[in-house]
């Protein structure tokens, strides 16, 4: 089993502290495709960080049994001052994967050509993207981690990496954190709903669209009231 | 097994490599000079260190000339305090890569240290044979006890930058403190005087550094005839064994949490 077993985690964000997770546990096996819905604002990427082992909780522990990716998509895995070429290959090398191959497949898959020769720090955002998210696909993981949408980049490549990342699920699982329900519905098998800082599992996708939705209401409803008597 | 094992070696030399180019890539980026400022640096500080001695009218304690003597106490002392900074710095920028299951920190920290003691070599070597082609002089009594001192105080700095690194499981503060070790270091270590000229009481209270015993078998292998009175190769490997020892233990208990990415903003 991979997860979360009570885990606890809060930060100080401009002197606010922040609850994130609170003896939360979630526990799956590494080839099954959870989804955990969250509204906006309330810790995702903390949890796919703590997930991909980027940190650890302050309370519990996370189980990671198994090779899990790192968010797809991350860019910080990558160096800004090193080519993408060289990053790609670097990366390669420390994960045992043939950098022929690696390279090969994100040169392919990116569409980013002779732009690839060229340091990371020089590029936009939406190459970078590109670059980061077929990385993260063409590294073998028993376990993806997504943090929000599957793919950067370009609407025709986020499309084509929708579909590269349908085809690496046939074998391999899946955490899946998001506020996105179109991409929970088509890759979700287990879902979970981020509540009060605990993960609540729900019993179909159509349970989990429902309370994102009331959340994402109540949320708005808030700002309303606050705007209103701030003035802001 | 063996097969295997012998795998194994070569996949750590791979990912060694990967580490050292990561590090030279990285490196002093974004400049036209780029990784040649690892060289021009030192020059720089021996520069800097020769116009002060002979500003000062200072002349080598021991029989040889300016440059030479400089060379010994200052590459040293250069070497060490470079490799605890680039290990210290190794903790955070290394941090996502550490999730790959194949990459330790260890193996991250023992690749850096061989990248730099290979820069300390090379910039030693090539700032010896500058003095011979400029000044005309060349001292290398004993290469290999030379090389030993030099490997001493690398292997010093090294292991002592891996334990900050260890500590910053307790405190990622810990790291952070290493100037408060580097900058005393420069005045202690025999950078610009020798063990021999000191009083006695000072030579004893400064007797436990390990770096100034580095330095000092370095100078009995570089200069003929010179004896220390202090030089004892045991009290830096007695310090490396230590540091590795506490480092290793505090890295593999349990009960301490690892440091995070976001670790200095949590509660």
């Amino acid at each position: 089993m991979i997860g979360f077993d009570r885990v606890s985690m809060a930060y100080v964000h401009e002197g606010f502290r922040r609850q994130i997770l609170r003896d939360a546990t979630l526990l799956f096996e590494p080839h099954e495709k959870v989804c955990v819905m969250a509204p906006a604002g309330s810790g995702k990427t903390t949890i796919a960080h703590l997930m991909a082992g980027f940190a650890e909780p302050q309370k519990g522990h996370v189980l990671r049994d198994a090779r899990l990716s790192w968010p797809i998509g991350f860019s910080g895995v990558m160096h800004p001052a090193i080519s993408g070429a060289d990053n790609v290959e670097i990366i390669a090398d420390l994960a045992g994967v043939p950098r022929a191959d690696l390279l090969a497949y994100v040169m392919e898959f990116s569409g980013l050509g002779e732009v690839l020769d060229h340091p990371l720090q020089t590029y936009s955002s939406t190459m970078r993207g590109q670059l980061a998210t077929s990385l993260s696909i063409a590294m073998p993981a028993q376990t993806y981690v997504v943090d929000t949408v599957v793919g950067s980049g370009s609407p025709s490549f986020r499309a084509k990496a929708e579909v590269a990342f349908e085809r690496k699920l046939e074998n391999a699982g899946m955490f899946f954190i998001t506020s996105a329900p179109r991409q929970a519905e088509k890759y979700g098998e287990k879902f979970y709903v981020l509540e009060e800082g605990q993960f609540e599992p729900v019993a179909s996708f159509v349970a989990a669209k429902a309370w994102l939705e009331s959340a994402n209401q109540r949320e708005d409803d808030l700002s309303f009231v606050l705007d209103g008597f701030f003035g802001i | 097994m063996k097969p295997r094992a012998r795998l194994d070696a070569l996949g750590e030399i791979r990912r060694m490599r990967a580490i050292m180019r990561r590090e030279i890539g990285s490196r002093y980026a974004g400049d036209t000079v780029g990784y040649l400022w690892a060289y021009i640096f030192p020059l720089s500080w021996m520069a800097v260190i020769y116009l002060a001695f002979i500003a000062f009218g200072r002349t080598s304690p021991i029989d040889t000339d300016i440059v030479s003597f400089l060379l010994s106490g200052v590459l040293p002392y250069l070497g060490t305090r470079f490799v605890i900074n680039a290990v210290v710095r190794a903790r955070t920028a290394y941090r996502h890569i550490l999730i790959l299951p194949q990459v330790d920190i260890t193996l991250v920290i023992f690749s850096i240290f061989l990248l730099e003691l290979a820069n300390g070599i090379a910039m030693f070597s090539g700032l010896l044979l500058l003095n011979y082609a400029v000044f005309g002089f060349f001292e290398m009594a004993d290469p290999g006890l030379v090389l030993w001192g030099f490997f001493l105080a690398i292997g010093s700095g090294g292991a002592f930058g891996f334990l900050l690194v260890a500590l910053a499981r307790i405190s990622p503060v810990i790291p952070k403190s290493n100037p408060i070790f580097l900058r005393p270091l420069f005045y202690i270590s025999g950078v610009f005087f020798v063990a021999n000229e000191l009083p006695l009481g000072f030579l004893t209270a400064i007797s436990w550094n390990p770096l100034f015993h580095a330095v000092e078998l370095l100078r009995e292998g570089m200069f003929a005839g010179y004896h220390s009175v202090l030089a004892n190769g045991w009290v830096p490997v007695a310090f490396i064994g230590a540091c590795l020892a506490l480092g290793l233990i505090v890295l593999n208990a349990e009960s301490l949490p690892f440091e995070g990415e976001s670790e200095e903003e949590l509660i």
